[in-house]
């Protein structure tokens, strides 16, 4: 049964306490997949001019590793999972057992355990969403990449936005567990689910 | 001599005849960089197209954003800043499909469409691009040098690689 929010909130605010909760369950799982704890460091709502997408997480040519999920049902959207190119390795080490040098990518087993692990994070959060939001939210399989930080996050962005200007984003930062493991989790809500998510977390009626 | 970067970022239009100055367009994805130079006027300028129509456009929108009108308005700040329509000399860069397995809903890829629309608001102003580096999944970031008309171009798998340049004069 979905659990409604407090009343008397900004809105803005219910949503970064459910991307929270959200990214709470999600490292859980991760910590259990990698077999080590990690932790979630903060969650924060922004909403930024769409301009502004490419330079989100700083210098727009900086290399990521990057799943991304289309998401479909009660909300559209995309849900992207970001870790610097030295945690990908990293995780990909933890879960493969095998080493990989980074500045020379990963092969197809590398790239299927950081989508593994992307399948993970993202049906944790978006369950989690369900249960606190009633939200009902199917992610497509995961497209991910090794690339500039820009050009993973416009493709992430533009798909769901043509038509607007701004974007809202929650984000979630994870890591400095055990793991040492650092990563991102945004939720991007296409421009016209934004009445949908703001009214299912709004004030109970 | 020293580089001034001059970035050119999201729906942006940038034009300089400054030689040391070096216009640059970092990781794009879908996005497209459309360089034009006048190698007698020693001009160059470059847009950062977002998306391709205007049709769905609002009042606040950088200059560039859309393919259709930023073209256009790349070609008449070239002419207001000196250079002759006659000898502008263009490239069209980006438009990769970087989340490529990604369906988008059955829609082509908004890189596919950048580029297309780029070609078409070209061709309206009677310019064929000298050099194309379109398409493909990896993200480029595009540098235009002013100085001589040269473009490089970065990839994180190639690093970076001189394209071509603008500045050569030469029958097109």
């Amino acid at each position: 049964m979905a659990q409604k929010v407090e009343t008397g909130e900004h809105p803005l605010d219910v949503l970064e306490r459910v991307g929270n909760i959200g990214a709470l369950k999600a490292t859980a799982s991760l910590s259990a997949l990698a077999g080590k704890p990690v932790e979630n460091s903060f969650t924060r709502v922004r909403i930024v001019p769409i301009e502004q997408v490419p330079n989100l997480l700083g210098d727009p040519e900086c290399v990521i590793a990057g799943v991304v999920f289309e998401i479909s049902g009660d909300i559209t959207g995309s849900f992207v999972i970001l870790f610097s190119l030295r945690d990908a390795t990293r995780l990909v080490e933890t879960l493969t057992g095998l080493h990989y040098e980074p500045e020379h990518g990963f092969n197809e087993m590398g790239m299927s355990a950081i989508c593994e692990a992307g399948n993970i994070l993202t049906s944790s959060y978006l369950g989690a969403l369900e249960q606190l939001a009633g939200l009902n939210v199917v992610p497509s399989p995961p497209a991910a990449a090794v690339d500039m930080a820009g050009g993973v996050l416009t493709s992430a962005v533009l798909p769901m936005h043509e038509a607007g200007s701004e974007i809202l984003f929650i984000e979630a930062r994870f890591g400095e567990g055990e793991i040492e493991l650092e990563g991102r989790m945004i939720l991007l809500p296409s421009t016209k689910s934004l009445p949908t998510l703001l009214r299912a977390v709004g004030p109970r009626r | 001599m020293s580089e001034r970067l001059v970035m050119v970022n999201m729906g942006q239009l940038a034009v300089s005849g400054n030689p040391e100055a070096v216009l640059s367009a970092l990781g794009l994805g879908s996005c497209v960089a459309v360089c034009a130079y006048d190698p007698v006027a020693r001009l160059g300028g470059m847009i950062h197209v977002v998306l391709p129509s205007s049709a769905i456009g609002r009042s606040n929108d950088g200059p560039a954003k859309f393919a259709d009108l930023g073209v256009p308005r790349l070609v008449a700040a070239m002419q207001k800043e000196g250079a002759a329509c006659s000898r502008l000399r263009t490239s069209i860069l980006g438009g990769a499909n970087v989340l490529s397995t990604l369906d988008h809903g059955g829609v082509s890829h908004i890189g596919a469409r950048n580029v297309e629309a780029v070609r078409q608001a070209l061709a309206e102003a009677r310019l064929t691009p000298l050099a194309e580096d379109v398409g493909g999944k990896a993200s480029r970031t595009v540098r235009l040098h002013i100085s001589d008309g040269d473009i490089v171009v970065k990839t994180v798998r190639a690093g970076e690689a001189h394209m071509t340049s603008l500045g050569v004069l030469r029958a097109q």
